[in-house]
């Protein structure tokens, strides 16, 4: 019911964010003129969906906001992982509502240009869980390293996997750089430890990692292992093991750590997954925003770590 | 039942306009300025079994198509002939089947459904959650299809009633107010565990026939056989066809042109919840990110598999080629460990060969009669 409420609130909040974005350029609550050094410092709070890993991100940052007498943060959210028009309508709205500082959790590079004409209006950007490369505007990327990520799970299978195994590989949304670099991790950590067989793209939808999976264990019955970009693929890649007769006997690496993959780790269907922390991710990409706002050096990439997860310290986790 | 089949196939009544004038040019008793000779009697004799023949082929061009996909990816891949690999086909083709077999009847009736993927994920989270509450496995199909219903009633209510000028407005409303649902009622996450009935038919196999054939494929021919004879053997299914094909003989022949309307978005919302019960026992789940954008590869499977997206024309079995169609070829670019980039051009080219093939089909239809009653 909890989270429910959040939901609603999270949508209350952004259809409060495309009211102000019509109407007067005062919004209710603002007091008067904009002192940087009051607690008029307003910071935009952008996140992809109402999925579990955002929402602990939400809730560390409202967690944050009540402790910070400083700041007032304001939420929008988009409607799923790759709605670039949601966030850019969300970004507009922030700038209109002239934020100080917008964190974001970017869906794709293709936020860039609005999140420019923010830093052009003067507002600072924090990217928060996916970086956008290529782009100068932001002051600082507080994110998981997932290329550290990928490489923590390679160096693991190397040490797991027995002499010439066989590896799949369930890609991620292809383009997206930070789901990409965990696969470059592991397979760059991996070395010659194992033959990659194959390599399929999953969109981290779940019936999609079950159908690919599906194949690859048709065309590859000798595979050792399956390592997946995201949580939902895996899952969906175990439930193809399951029916192929071999629960357990495949060596499968998530990324996530999401809580059915805790389940299924605890379980003995799942070797292990790399997990984020992102609630350091809401705290921190906030706290980097205020330091920058208030003119203090912000480190341009905060790490907020990764740890493997496996069924020795599960427990931990969940 | 006779003043139905008037309207049967109504989309080639308009030809037999053209017909009825050449026939009358050709007459060789006419005044038409060149009256046909004997050889050319025989030229277009020849000319009309060409064209003759290449209409069959075109006929059969998604057969044909399906066919060649086949051929190559069996020569391509060792295992893509084998009866696990037929399974896994069978059952990833499913869901795409069951949701095309429902575009169809919407389709049919010149509308579109783009709310299907919505309500699968609508109706398994639902399903999920009923699951949960009551432990009940009939309950729970009862919830998911009644999930699906709901929101195709809707659909037809709306569109008809609310004299919307076309159904893609208000199923765009439905594919985002369903998804919402499934969202809310979810909190944003996928809830395990379905009952043994949902998981035997979405995942299981028909062990006492061959462990390879998956139960789903069971679900998809039941489904394709009852629509199948719904809409050839029963007055209603012939309705289908006319309001779709003919609205204005339809109008004037008084069939219920409101309820039949209502009536193909309740199918499609069902057989979308039909849909999530092989998807949620698939994965033993039910999800709000299920079917993202399932009623794409529905509406590509009825298009490519040769119905006309015009209406008035299209059986089941177009559905049914073109969800394998589509099953075939990703399935058969992850055995051959592909990339994707390239599945997606391949799945596009053949929409448009498809579809291209099903209009130079039509011209040559209407030319095959001008000529035949040109011979006559």
């Amino acid at each position: 019911m909890k989270r429910r409420t959040q939901i609603l609130a999270a949508l209350a909040a952004s259809m409060t964010l495309m009211l102000a974005a019509c109407g007067s350029d005062s919004s209710p609550g603002d007091k008067g003129s904009k002192d940087k050094k009051g607690d008029s410092v307003k910071i935009g709070f952008i996140t992809k969906f109402p999925v579990d890993f955002y929402d602990t991100m939400v809730d560390a940052a409202k967690d944050w906001d009540s402790k910070e007498s400083g700041a007032t943060v304001v939420y929008a959210q988009g409607k799923s992982g790759t709605d670039d028009e949601g966030e850019i309508a969300a970004i507009q709205a922030m700038v209109t509502q002239q934020v100080d500082a917008i964190v974001i959790t970017p869906t794709s590079p293709n936020v860039q240009d609005d999140l420019q004409k923010a830093v052009d209006a003067g507002i600072k950007v924090i990217l928060v869980d996916n970086d956008i490369p290529d782009w100068d505007g932001k002051t600082s990327v507080v994110a998981t390293d997932n290329l550290a990520g990928g490489k923590l799970a390679g160096k693991w299978l190397a040490e797991n996997l027995p002499e010439g195994a066989s590896i799949a590989v369930l890609q991620g949304v292809l383009g997206n750089p930070s789901l990409d670099a965990r696969v470059t991790g592991m397979l760059e950590s991996l070395g010659d430890a194992a033959k990659v067989v194959a390599k399929a793209p999953t969109d981290c939808d779940q019936t999609k990692g079950l159908d690919a999976a599906q194949d690859i264990l048709t065309a590859n019955p000798d595979v050792d292992a399956i390592y997946a970009a995201c949580g939902p693929p895996l899952l969906g890649a175990l439930e193809a093991i399951k029916s192929d007769g071999k629960e357990g006997k495949l060596i499968t690496v998530g990324f996530d750590a999401s809580p059915d993959e805790l389940t299924a780790i605890a379980g003995g269907t799942e070797s292990g997954s790399v997990a984020q922390f992102p609630a350091k991710m809401g705290s921190m990409g906030l706290q980097a925003a205020l330091d920058a706002i208030n003119g203090d050096d912000v480190s341009a990439n905060i790490d907020t770590g990764t740890e493997m997860v496996t069924k020795d310290n599960v427990a931990e986790f969940q | 039942m006779h003043d139905i089949q008037t309207t049967d196939e109504s989309g080639e009544s308009n030809v037999e306009v053209p017909r009825a004038e050449q026939q009358q040019t050709a007459d060789p008793g006419s005044a038409a300025p060149v009256g046909p000779t004997a050889r050319d009697n025989e030229v277009s004799v020849t000319k009309l079994r060409l064209v003759g023949a290449l209409l069959v082929l075109l006929k059969l061009g998604p057969v044909l198509i399906l066919l060649v996909l086949v051929l190559v990816m069996s020569s391509l891949s060792p295992v893509f002939a084998t009866s696990q690999n037929l399974g896994n086909v069978l059952s990833q083709s499913a869901v795409i089947a069951i949701l095309a077999i429902g575009q169809l009847l919407v389709i049919l009736t010149r509308g579109i459904d783009l709310s299907v993927g919505s309500t699968l994920a609508l109706s398994s989270v639902v399903g999920a959650t009923v699951f949960g509450s009551t432990g009940g496995g009939a309950l729970t199909v009862a919830a998911m299809l009644g999930t699906g219903a709901a929101v195709g009633l809707v659909n037809g209510v709306v569109y008809v009633y609310g004299k919307l000028p076309h159904p893609f407005i208000i199923t765009l409303a439905t594919l985002s107010i369903a998804r919402g649902l499934a969202l809310g009622i979810s909190d944003g996450q996928p809830i395990r565990n379905m009952p043994g009935i949902v998981t035997d038919i979405g995942g299981g196999s028909a062990t006492w026939i061959a462990s390879w054939l998956p139960n789903s494929a069971f679900l998809v021919a039941l489904v394709a056989i009852m629509v199948s004879v719904f809409l050839s053997r029963v007055v209603w299914g012939r309705w289908i066809y006319a309001v779709g094909g003919n609205p204005e003989g339809a109008r004037s022949l008084g069939i219920p042109r409101s309820a039949v309307l209502v009536s193909v978005y309740v199918c499609s919302g069902v057989l979308a919840g039909v849909a999530a019960i092989v998807t949620s026992g698939r994965l033993n789940a039910g999800s709000p990110t299920f079917g993202d954008l399932a009623e794409l590869d529905a509406i590509a499977a009825v298009v490519i598999g040769g119905a006309s997206f015009l209406g008035g024309r299209g059986f089941v079995s177009h559905a049914l080629i073109g969800a394998l169609m589509i099953g075939v070829i990703r399935n058969g670019m992850n055995l051959l460990n592909i990339e994707a980039y390239l599945q997606l051009i391949v799945i596009g080219v053949v929409i448009v060969l498809a579809v291209e093939s099903d209009v130079v089909r039509g011209r040559l239809e209407n030319r095959f009669r001008v000529m035949k009653g040109a011979a006559a």
